[in-house]
Order: C-alpha cells, then structure tokens, then sequence
C-alpha cells in the first residue's frame, strides 16, 4: 500500500527523541518491518561495526521496497540510506525536553541491566559528563547545532530532491501527526 | 512562457510559502523567485483593495480568478497561506511549500516594528494601501496583527501538520524553517544548486 510518507522511512533527531518507539508505531500502521540503526551497529563490549562491514547492511537495508529506520549515523546514512528514502522525519525535540528523557533512560536501563540489541549494557555514571562528547548528555547538545546545519543543507541539496522531509517540534506535533498516518491507514479508503 | 525551469532546482518550480505574519514570507518568496527565474506572486497584493478591502472576504470569486491567473504557468513563487481557498486552486500542482516558523517572541517585534516603519514611511503596499499602526498595538482589537499572529499561531501549526500527513498533499515537499539563519543557510543552498557553475552533489543521485 501506499501512504503518504511512502514506504521507505528514516528517522532522525537527538538521542532520546523518540526514534524507535515511532519506528514502530509507523511500521505497524504501515505493514513495514522497522529497523533500529542501534542494534545493526553495536557489537558486544560497546565495540561499533567498522565500516566495510556497517555499510553494506546498511545498502542490504535500503535495498528493501518498504522499511521504517530509525537512527542517524547521518554520514554513513547519508550516502548508503538516505538516496531511497521516500521521506525522513526529523523529530527536532527541545533539549528541556530530551536532556530529562536521556537521564531517566540512562538510569532505568542502567538499574535494570537490561540488555540493549542483544549486546551491552547501560552504563549510567558516564552519560552525565556534560563536557564529554562521548557521554549522551554531551552528545545530545553538542550534535544539536551540527544536526539542524546539515538537516536544513540537505533539504536543499538536489541530491535529495524528492525526498519528504517531515520536521516535527515538539511531543504534541509527533502524536498529532502519528495518529493522522494512522488514521489514514485505516480508513476504508 | 519565458520562465524556463531552471534544471537543478531542488525545490521544484511551484512554490508556496507559508507561515504566521511577518515571518519573512515575502522576502523568501522574491530571492528565490530571483533564484529560479520565477515570477513572485504575492497574495496580499492579490487580495487588498484600497481601504484594506479584502477580496478574499468580500469577493472570493475574483480574488480566485486573480490567484489562478497568476499561478497558471509552470514556475511561480506564491508568498502567503489563504489555504481554505489556495488548496483547491493550485495545491495539487506544488512541488513545494516552505513553511517559515520562527518563535512568536521573534515574530512579534518584527510586527511592531515593519508597521511602525511602514507607517512613517508611508509606503504604498502593493500600490493600494498605506499602513496602519496604531491598530496593531490595541492586542484586543480585531484589525490588530499582534492580535491576529498570537491567535492564529496554534490553529495554523495543527492544520499544517494535519496537510503534511494528508494523503492529498503527498506530491508536495514541506521545509519548515523555524529561524531566520536556517532561512538564509536555506537560500544560499538553493542558490548555489541553480547556479551554472554548481558542483556536482557528491551524494549518489536519488533513486
């Protein structure tokens, strides 16, 4: 079927956005199987996938005819995701909004030991060092400017002509316009 | 037809611009009309009579035959919504709309502040109408545009958000804008797609 975001999705925003969670709403309205991006990358031990394996599953990945992805790793996405992508949603979230969402993740999947993609575990402690790119706090702020930049670049890029862009702004948008593609989904129509 | 689509235009060729009063839609509107080669059509200028008459109101019908007299060729560059009368005229021939949504705290000085100049200046808009300043400030009245941004803002948000996921609109590619610096990255990034001497994307060529 046919909808109207199309049936090649990607997901994008700040950590703790809501990337997956919409992942799936979307792929179960749409009957598309959703992809979190996390689990296609992270080994055990916190070790990434090195790239000449990374990109050709995420060309395997695009190669598919419908998929909802969530996830940015936007400079390996770009070039082997992003060119079959119908549409890309960007859930372009507050910090006063995300910065609680990732402490309170860290710390419930820290406590639980829950493990994440079937690989590692929360670490809690480390996320909190503002000043270190590497901990979530740090990397939520610090790729804000970056992701607005290269968002608004590529939306003038020809390269990504056809592609939709749907930039959402707050929970309230991403429920309002969730719930209108799921609605769309099951009318008769 | 003298506007020839320019061939690399990454927004298409049939753009409207959207978004609360004084947002910035008409200067948007004529840079990349400049950009594209496009004719500038301005729908305030389209819809104000002299005496601030608005056609939309009191005479719909010739408001929509100026509207689709103007956007009948195949590249135009539309600044401003009027969308319950725009979307049955031209919506379905969009390639794209430009949704600008800076904050209300950046909007509102900047209605203040165009009234304030253009009712010094006495400009003549769109060769019909002097502005009004004194009736912006009173936020109660119903000819005030502070009155107008502040109430309007939220009704237009949830209707924009419902067309982006409206299976009709689905051929149309909403940018939304939510600064005046993502504005200007924005133009530069058009500009520099059309321009003769452009670069090659370096990405793969979608699809």
């Amino acid at each position: 079927m046919t909808s109207t975001i199309g049936t090649r999705i990607v997901l994008v925003g700040p950590t703790s956005s809501g990337k997956t969670t919409l992942a799936d709403r979307l792929g179960t309205a749409l009957g598309l199987p959703s992809t979190d991006l996390d689990a296609l990358y992270w080994k055990p031990g916190w070790v990434g996938a090195e790239d000449d394996e990374w990109h050709p599953r995420l060309r395997a990945l695009a190669a598919g005819e419908g998929w909802v992805v969530a996830g940015n790793y936007i400079r390996h996405t770009m070039p082997n995701l992003w060119p079959r992508a119908e549409t890309i949603v960007w859930l372009d979230l507050p910090l006063r909004v995300v910065l609680p969402r990732v402490l309170r993740r860290s710390w419930r999947r820290s406590r639980s030991r829950e493990l994440l993609w079937g690989t590692n575990v929360e670490r809690f402690w480390p996320q909190l060092k503002f000043w270190d790119p590497k901990s979530l706090v740090g990397y939520a702020i610090q790729t804000r400017v970056r992701m607005r930049n290269h968002m608004v670049a590529t939306m003038a890029n020809p390269a990504f002509a056809r592609v939709r862009f749907v930039r959402l702004r707050s929970p309230a948008e991403i429920e309002a316009f969730t719930r209108a593609i799921e609605g769309a989904c099951h009318s008769p129509s | 037809m003298s506007h020839a689509a320019p061939p690399r235009s990454p927004i298409g060729t049939r753009i409207a611009i959207i978004g609360n009063t004084s947002a910035g839609k008409s200067t948007l509107a004529a840079r990349l009309a400049r950009a594209l080669d496009a004719p500038f059509v301005e729908l305030d200028a389209l819809n104000f009579e002299p005496g601030w008459r608005a056609l939309a109101e009191h005479d719909p019908h010739e408001f929509v035959r100026r509207v689709r007299e103007a956007t009948q060729g195949d590249a135009w560059v539309v600044a401003g919504g009027y969308q319950s009368l725009t979307q049955d005229l031209y919506w379905d021939r969009l390639h794209t709309v430009i949704w600008l949504d800076p904050p209300l705290q950046r909007v509102l000085p900047r209605v203040l502040s165009r009234s304030w100049r253009r009712w010094r200046s006495k400009e003549l808009l769109w060769g019909t109408n002097y502005e009004r300043f004194w009736p912006q400030l009173r936020f109660w009245g119903p000819d005030s545009l502070l009155w107008y941004a502040v109430t309007t803002q939220r009704r237009k948000h949830d209707a924009t958000i419902a067309a982006m996921a409206d299976p009709r609109w689905s051929h149309i590619r909403f940018l939304r804008l939510t600064s005046f610096a993502e504005v200007d990255a924005f133009v530069a990034g058009v500009e520099r797609s059309v321009a003769p001497r452009a670069a090659a994307p370096t990405t793969e060529e979608a699809r």
